[in-house]
């Protein structure tokens, strides 16, 4: 019997995403989380004293260029060494990227797979054979699994592949295979990379994404980690997910239907995040929130957008004492009211305005015909940074005619003096 | 849609209350009722009953919100009616008629058209307030038609605020001037970031550079260190060989040498010197002997002819003794003459005395005439008292005269001063009033002072500057306090100073740099550094000295022409070993050069870098002068401002505190001159009181005294002058009074004086008349008679004793040369008998000479005889010394196996030879062990012998191999630094996540970025819609609108405006005017009153309304009391309008006016009117 540590797309200090620093955010919480959940692999290892680690690709982002990153991760992999537990590796299309990869100089424990052409790594005390194969180049379309070789019999078989299998929504494909070239091989277990969301294709043989083992960005919700892998001394073997991360990312979508005030959308809120809160292992949480639904604070929303998102943060201060961050707050919600007045005919003045609004919906062409424009803006912002404007984007610019909306027709009838 | 019934069920006050609405077609409904009744309830009510209750309704205080139920009727305007409860809650609130069954919450949507809760309210409901509002928005819209219409058309009352708040939130993240905003913070911020970002990145091409640098130079360092360990041992091993092989050749000739002297006997090192002294003592011993023996002779010769005179010799000292009196004996018989004649010419003086005395001139009787000392004094002491008794008696008898007049004559005066006057009064008066000082003096100097001070006062004041007005104003003049000047001023020159010394820093560093540029010049200027190949040079030209050395030494041949060239190079030296030496010297020298030179690179160096510090340093210290300059000139703005409230433009601080003590001072002074003026007040009021008791205090003096016009000051010394006059009078006579008693005591005294005088005078001439008995004088005799007398005596007595005198001298000389001619023949006799003829005088002087003649044979004969005996001795010492010094030579030729002492001292130069060369010997062998690095003395020199370099090319070899080692240490010390920099590269790529954390900043920045941009594409499509809207909407309705409003507003202007006409304003957007009727002159909106603009906005709504009535559904119009502000007329003609508008839709009125429902019910159709009152139960 013996265990191993299957773990993939680390992205070495690839920064986290979206996470706008705000007054009681818990900004030291989420520093350096891709070190600290590599770290937490390192432990994990040892406490558990695996035989060997495997990771299937993307150890770096593509382009991150600091050198200091490489020796953080042979600092890791030495503490590996001194733990006598080897690592083997393929680079990813990230890893082919960088130029650390090539460079940098990793201690003896660390097998690294060449890139020509599949290599096979033998661990003749525990009778295992380890394929593997590193991507040349940031691109591979090719099927790298078809050269792999088939199963030595009467050893454990593994192999290791950065693949999107048979393709995955938000990842390149890259190196794409089938469940059934690899199943044919023989191999007892299949370490796959590149796909971030942890996904078992296989349980005989078990082929798997590890997924990556700490989330970037709000599309990476959920636990990340590793999967811990007994072998049994029959070849069989049982998988078990380990979280990594030391930062969870959460989508939190609130309907706001039922509330008639401000005040009940706060409190909904609260409910919202602590329950949330409380799922997150105890873990910092980014958490998104979207507040959806027809609702008579509607146009309180919206009038004063800036200062919910404030009271939601500080809400958030309350219920996550210091670890949950708010990283955007969305408002999807509509007017319980919107749908009788849409109809009708531009015939007084606030039916002028929406509309015009409703002409803007359906063609965003209209907008700038009524001179709406941000040339300006994008005039100022640096090259790399011009995405952000995204007059383009159907979705965006729907997004902020949604806000617009309600926000004039708020301002026109006088609703927020109320608040 | 027109409301039938409003059933007030539980609601607010209301139980179970109804109003009946359906009154006309469609109706002016006029609810009224007085305060309290419920008024705003029931507006209330009706919105609720047709939209729901809102979450929190305030009208739940008598029933609750589950209770809380409004019962309708509605009619729509096809006919249709609709009966219906309205209850509290979130969703299904509306029940049928009985309240039991639950309506379709669309059930109202056929009545109500379109129009939800919002609109309703803005559209369909107008207020007192709502109607300022619109009043005042038209105002500030200046009037744009747009606008107006946009507002009356929806009921909006704050379209303006809105517009303003869309585009302050726009400026706020983006300015359209594009120059500021959030938006434009956060790029910043983003740039910075991204740039601290590259700051702290380490690429792998950087760190790859570093590793290879690194790598290669501790390669290149190890096989440095190899190549000079090598070098090192060919070095030493060279300098071994060079050391050894002189000595070696040295010590095989010396071998060679001390064969020829092995049998030579060793003596010892003072041999040599022993036997050349001891010969040298032989010698001269033979030489003293013979001296000797000649002088011996000699003497004895001269000895034998010397004679002595026996006697002459043996009465020597008395022959002396003799001579030597006889000049005492010459001298006595000169004087004797003399002393003869001045005895006689005394005893001749004293009898002429005598005969003077009337006595006879027998000087053996003068005895008897001798007179005792103490009578002679009590004679004249008699006579001395005589004058004083005479004097006494006459004066005294004067002096009783002198008195008695006296007396008589102050009794005549003291008759006259009898009767005087009182002035105790005046007195006191005068007292107290000069104790207060001159007070008309105080005030005229008082006055004079005041007119001075005033002067100052009005000079300093125009001299002040800066400001200017009376004394007073300055007085009151609120200026900054000492404190804030000081700390202005402090604060101005802290900025000074530390200006100044940012400065000085400057300086010192431009100084330090202009010194360092003149050090890098001097450096590079510095003199020419010898070359390898003068070097060389010098030391071949060294060798060949050596070489001559060594030719000349072994060979001992002529050094020859080679010598001659080798002394060419050094014109200064005489021999070839001064050239040799300074052959070397040179070599030396050039060789130090050489490694100074070293020094100079180093030195460049560090100087090089020391100037660009210091430009560093400059640069720094330029930007924070700047910076402090820059304070300083907002600390003067700040100090300018202070003073403005003054209008003052201020001086800097420490002029401003002059100017400010100027200030002060002349604000003492005001006060100076204040209390002044009281002062004068004072002492005039004061002056009057004492002119006053003074002229009284006068009269009671002197009655008749003309007083009227008289000063203070006048009349002060006129009782002075008064009180002096009585005052003398008083001491005069007290004083006669004292002297009369004094004269008369006086007068007594006199009288017993002269009694006492005539007394005395009686005895001393009984006294006198004894005394001038015994000197043979009369009684009356006068005192000097008798002291004449006394004095002759006292002469006669002295010129005896001196006779007598003289006469012993005499007898004493005679005696005398009597003994000495005696003494003399004696002498003569004993000595020389052929003299005996000769006087005493004449045979001394002989006897002299003849003695000193004797005493030098004498002398004479003594030194031949101890010379004789000093020679006796040197000879017998010469000969001792010979004997000696022959045997010690005997003994040494033995020593030295020599047969003569002749040959001694070549034997001893042939002993020093041999013992030198055997040290020689001894002393080379150590050297070269020495030079043999540890090897056996015989291997050491067999690998000498075979060693194949030329012995001359081996010190070149070394210098070679020491340059080599030489550039081999700077090339590895370079190398090392190389090494330890880049160490230190290394070591700075440490892992850390600097980079990564900075990177999360930028993701930050650029979600708040993400962000705000999404915010500003909010606000700019609202703005631009809005824009839009207000347009689309004039377009379409501005026509048949302000057609309408026109008309409205005329009739509610009781015709003042004849309508309303569009306009354009000064940059051409329409804007609406009203046209006065009287003169067809166009009104802005500026130029109305704010009633008229409340009727323009009345008029606007009831036009819009109207116009959009044309389309749609009616919907009840609800008014609150809108005609308050408006006068009896105005107010008929709005509810005309009003009734007008209630043919096309329901009107429903609320009032607590009772006046407004008189007006209505006077003034309108009773088919249009409806009164429907209203009460809370």
């Amino acid at each position: 019997m013996f265990k191993f540590i299957h773990a993939a797309d680390i992205h070495l200090d690839s920064p986290l995403k979206g996470l706008e620093q705000y007054d009681g955010a818990p900004v030291d919480e989420i520093r350096n989380a891709a070190r600290r959940a590599l770290s937490n692999l390192v432990d994990l290892a040892i406490e558990q004293g695996v035989a060997f680690v495997l990771i299937a690709g993307d150890l770096y982002d593509g382009d991150w260029r600091d050198y200091n990153t490489g020796l953080f991760f042979v600092e890791q992999v030495r503490r590996l060494r001194e733990a006598d537990i080897p690592l083997y590796l393929i680079s990813g299309n990230h890893d082919a990227a960088n130029r650390m990869t090539h460079t940098l100089k990793l201690p003896e424990n660390v097998t690294f797979f060449s890139a020509k052409k599949p290599e096979t790594a033998f661990i003749s005390d525990l009778d295992v054979a380890i394929h593997g194969q590193s991507f040349a180049t940031a691109a591979v379309y090719d099927d790298l699994s078809e050269a792999y070789p088939n199963a030595n019999s009467g050893q454990f078989n593994i192999g290791m592949l950065h693949t999107c299998a048979a393709g995955r929504e938000g990842h390149d494909r890259y190196a794409p295979c089938s469940i059934e070239e690899l199943k044919s091989k023989g191999y007892d277990y299949w370490a796959l990379g590149h796909v971030h969301q942890r996904e078992v294709l296989s349980e005989q043989p078990f082929i798997a994404f590890s997924g990556n083992i700490q989330g970037r960005h709000i599309r990476e919700t959920d636990a990340k980690g590793c999967l811990l892998v007994t072998v049994n001394d029959d070849r069989t073997l049982q998988t078990e997910f380990k979280p990594l991360d030391v930062l969870r990312w959460d989508r939190a979508k609130i309907n706001l239907e039922a509330c008639r005030g401000t005040d009940d959308v706060l409190q909904q809120i609260a409910s919202e995040l602590a329950s949330r809160h409380g799922n997150a292992d105890g873990r910092p949480l980014a958490m998104r929130v979207e507040l959806t639904g027809a609702t008579l604070a509607n146009r309180q929303l919206h009038a004063k957008k800036h200062h919910w998102t404030n009271e939601i943060r500080s809400l958030a201060i309350d219920v996550g004492k210091g670890d949950l961050w708010i990283e955007k707050v969305r408002l999807l919600t509509t007017d319980p009211a919107s749908k009788s007045v849409a109809t009708q005919a531009p015939d007084d003045a606030m039916s002028e305005v929406v509309a015009l609004f409703r002409q803007i919906k359906e063609n965003s062409g209209r907008a700038a015909e009524l001179g709406f424009q941000l040339d300006d803006l994008i005039r100022k912002l640096p090259a790399e940074l011009k995405d952000l404007v995204r007059q383009q984007d159907e979705d965006w610019l729907s997004e902020a005619i949604a806000a617009a909306e309600p926000l004039l027709i708020s301002r026109l009838m006088g609703t927020e003096v109320e608040e | 849609m027109k409301i039938l019934q409003l059933h007030l069920k539980a609601f607010g006050p209301f139980t179970e209350t109804s109003l009946d609405l359906s009154g006309g077609e469609q109706g002016l409904h006029i609810v009224y009722g007085p305060n309290e009744a419920g008024k705003s309830s029931s507006l209330r009510a009706i919105t609720d009953l047709l939209y729901g209750f809102l979450p929190r309704t305030p009208d739940n205080f008598l029933h609750p919100y589950p209770k809380l139920r409004i019962g309708g009727e509605l009619q729509h305007s096809d006919g249709k009616i609709l009966e219906m409860i309205r209850r509290k809650a979130n969703k299904k609130s509306l029940f049928d008629a009985v309240d039991s069954k639950p309506l379709a919450d669309t059930a109202l949507e056929h009545f109500l058209g379109d129009v939800d809760r919002e609109l309703f309210m803005m559209m369909f409901g107008i207020d007192h307030e709502r109607l300022r509002q619109g009043g005042q928005e038209i105002v500030q819209g200046g009037g744009r038609i747009g606008e107006l219409l946009f507002s009356a058309g929806a009921g909006i009352t704050q379209l303006q605020s809105a517009q303003n708040l869309l585009h302050e939130e726009t400026d706020l993240l983006l300015k359209s001037s594009g120059r500021s905003g959030e938006i434009l913070d956060d790029i910043k911020d983003y740039k910075k970031s991204k740039d601290a970002v590259k700051a702290v990145l380490v690429t792998t091409d950087t760190w790859k550079t570093h590793d290879e640098r690194f790598q290669s130079a501790q390669r290149q360092c190890d096989s440095l260190d190899e190549r000079i360990r090598s070098t090192q041992g060919e070095r030493n091993r060279l300098i071994r060989i060079r050391d050894a092989t002189s000595a070696i050749g040295q010590w095989k000739k010396a071998k060679i040498d001390l064969a020829d002297v092995a049998d030579t006997p060793l003596l010892p090192t003072e041999f040599e010197q022993n036997s050349h002294d001891l010969l040298l003592a032989l010698r001269t011993a033979e030489q003293q002997m013979a001296d000797a023996k000649e002088s011996i002779e000699s003497l004895n010769q001269e000895l034998t002819g010397l004679i002595l005179p026996e006697k002459l010799l043996t009465e020597a000292d008395a022959t002396e003794s003799i001579r030597d009196k006889l000049g005492e004996h010459r001298k006595a018989m000169a004087d004797r003459p003399k002393l003869e004649i001045q005895f006689e010419e005394a005893e001749n003086d004293a009898r002429e005395i005598l005969k003077e005395l009337g006595r006879a001139p027998d000087l053996a009787k003068i005895e008897e005439l001798r007179i005792p000392n103490d009578k002679t004094i009590r004679i004249q002491d008699l006579g001395n008292q005589q004058k004083g008794l005479f004097e006494r008696v006459s004066a005294s008898q004067r002096d009783f005269k002198r008195y008695r007049d006296t007396i008589s004559e102050l009794e005549q005066e003291t008759e006259a001063y009898q009767n005087l006057s009182d002035d105790e009064e005046l007195q006191h008066v005068l007292r107290t009033h000069q104790s207060e000082g001159d007070c008309e003096e105080q005030l005229r100097s008082l006055q004079i002072e005041i007119e001075d001070l005033q002067a100052t006062a009005n000079i300093e004041l125009s001299q002040l500057g800066l400001w200017s007005g009376d004394l007073q104003t300055l007085e009151e003049l609120s200026v900054p306090s000492q404190a804030t000047v000081e700390r202005f001023s402090d604060d101005m020159q802290e900025k000074r100073a530390e200006i100044k010394s940012v400065q000085t820093r400057v300086t010192e560093r431009e100084d330090e740099k202009s010194d360092l540029d003149r050090q890098l010049a001097a450096l590079e200027l510095g003199q020419a550094v010898p070359s390898e190949e003068e070097l060389t040079q010098a030391r071949t030209l060294r060798d060949q000295g050596w070489q001559l050395i060594l030719a000349s030494w072994e060979n001992k041949s002529e050094l020859g022409e080679n010598a001659e060239n080798f002394l060419q190079h050094f014109p200064t030296c005489t021999s070839l070993l001064e050239a040799y030496r300074q052959s070397v010297d040179d070599v030396d020298k050039i060789g130090d050069q050489l490694r100074r030179d070293a020094q100079k690179v180093a030195t460049k160096t560090r100087i090089q870098s020391e100037i660009s510090q210091c430009e560093r340093n400059l640069e720094k210290l330029d930007k924070e002068l700047k910076l402090l300059r820059k304070e300083s000139s907002k600390i003067e703005d700040l100090w300018t401002e202070l003073w403005a409230s003054l209008s003052i433009t201020p001086l800097p601080p420490a002029e401003m505190r002059d100017w400010l003590r100027n200030q002060q001072q002349l604000i003492e002074q005001s006060r100076n001159l204040r209390s002044r003026r009281i002062h004068e007040n004072t002492l005039v009021s004061r002056i009057d009181e004492m002119v006053g008791s003074l002229k009284e205090a006068i009269r009671k003096v002197d009655v008749d005294c003309h007083l009227d016009e008289c000063s203070l000051n006048e009349l002060l010394h006129l009782a002075t002058d008064k009180i002096a006059v009585t005052t003398k009078a008083q001491n005069r006579r007290e004083q006669l009074n004292d002297n009369l008693t004094k004269a008369r005591t006086d007068l007594a005294d006199a009288q017993a004086r002269f009694e006492d005088a005539e007394r005395d005078l009686a005895d001393w001439k009984n006294n006198w008349a004894n005394e001038m008995e015994s000197l043979g004088l009369s009684d009356d005799a006068i005192p000097s008679q008798a002291n004449s007398v006394m004095r002759d005596i006292g002469r006669l007595f002295q010129k005896f004793q001196e006779s007598a005198n003289f006469r012993a001298r005499l007898e004493g000389i005679d005696r005398d040369a009597r003994d000495f001619a005696a003494k003399v023949k004696e002498l003569v006799g004993k000595t020389l008998p052929e003299l005996a003829e000769k006087s005493p005088e004449d045979a001394v002087p002989l006897l002299s000479e003849r003695l000193k003649e004797a005493r030098s044979a004498q002398e004479r004969h003594d030194s031949l005889k101890r010379q004789l005996e000093e020679q006796q001795h040197k000879l017998k010492t010469a000969n001792s010394a010979f004997a000696e010094a022959q045997t010690a030579l005997g003994e040494m030729c033995r020593l030295a196996a020599c047969e003569s002492p002749d040959q001694l001292a070549q034997a001893a130069v042939q002993s020093r030879r041999r013992s030198e060369l055997e040290n020689t010997v001894q002393s080379l062998e150590t050297s070269i062990s020495g030079q043999s690095g540890g090897m056996d003395f015989n291997t050491f020199l067999q690998e000498v012998e075979s060693e194949t370099l030329e012995i001359d090319s081996i010190p070149p070899r070394i210098d070679q191999l020491d340059n080599q080692i030489k550039e081999y240490n700077l090339e590895r010390d370079k190398v090392i630094g190389q090494l330890k920099e880049e160490k230190l590269e290394l070591a700075k790529i440490d892992g850390s996540s600097k980079a990564s954390e900075l990177t999360l900043q930028c993701e930050s920045i650029e979600s708040r970025l993400a962000e705000r941009i999404q915010e500003l594409a909010k606000l700019r499509l609202a703005s631009a819609v809005l824009h839009a809207a207000i347009e689309e909407y004039r377009e379409n309705n501005q026509g048949p609108v302000l057609a309408r409003a026109s008309e409205i507003f005329q009739r509610i202007t009781l015709n003042r405006f004849s309508g309303l006409q569009a306009d354009f304003d000064e940059r051409g957007a329409p804007v609406l005017t009203g046209v006065r009727a009287s003169s067809e002159e166009k009104v802005t909106v500026a130029g109305m009153s704010d009633g008229t603009c409340d009727q323009l906005y009345l008029a606007l709504r009831l036009a819009s309304l109207e116009n959009w009535l044309r389309h749609h559904e009616s919907l009840p119009f609800i008014i609150d009391d809108v005609l308050l502000n408006f006068d009896d007329a105005r107010a008929i003609a709005s509810l005309q309008v009003l009734a007008e508008l209630s043919k096309q839709t329901q009107v429903i009125f609320f009032t607590h006016h009772q006046h407004l429902v008189d007006l209505a019910q006077k003034n309108l159709s009773q088919d249009d009117l409806f009164l429907t009152p209203i009460q809370s139960r």
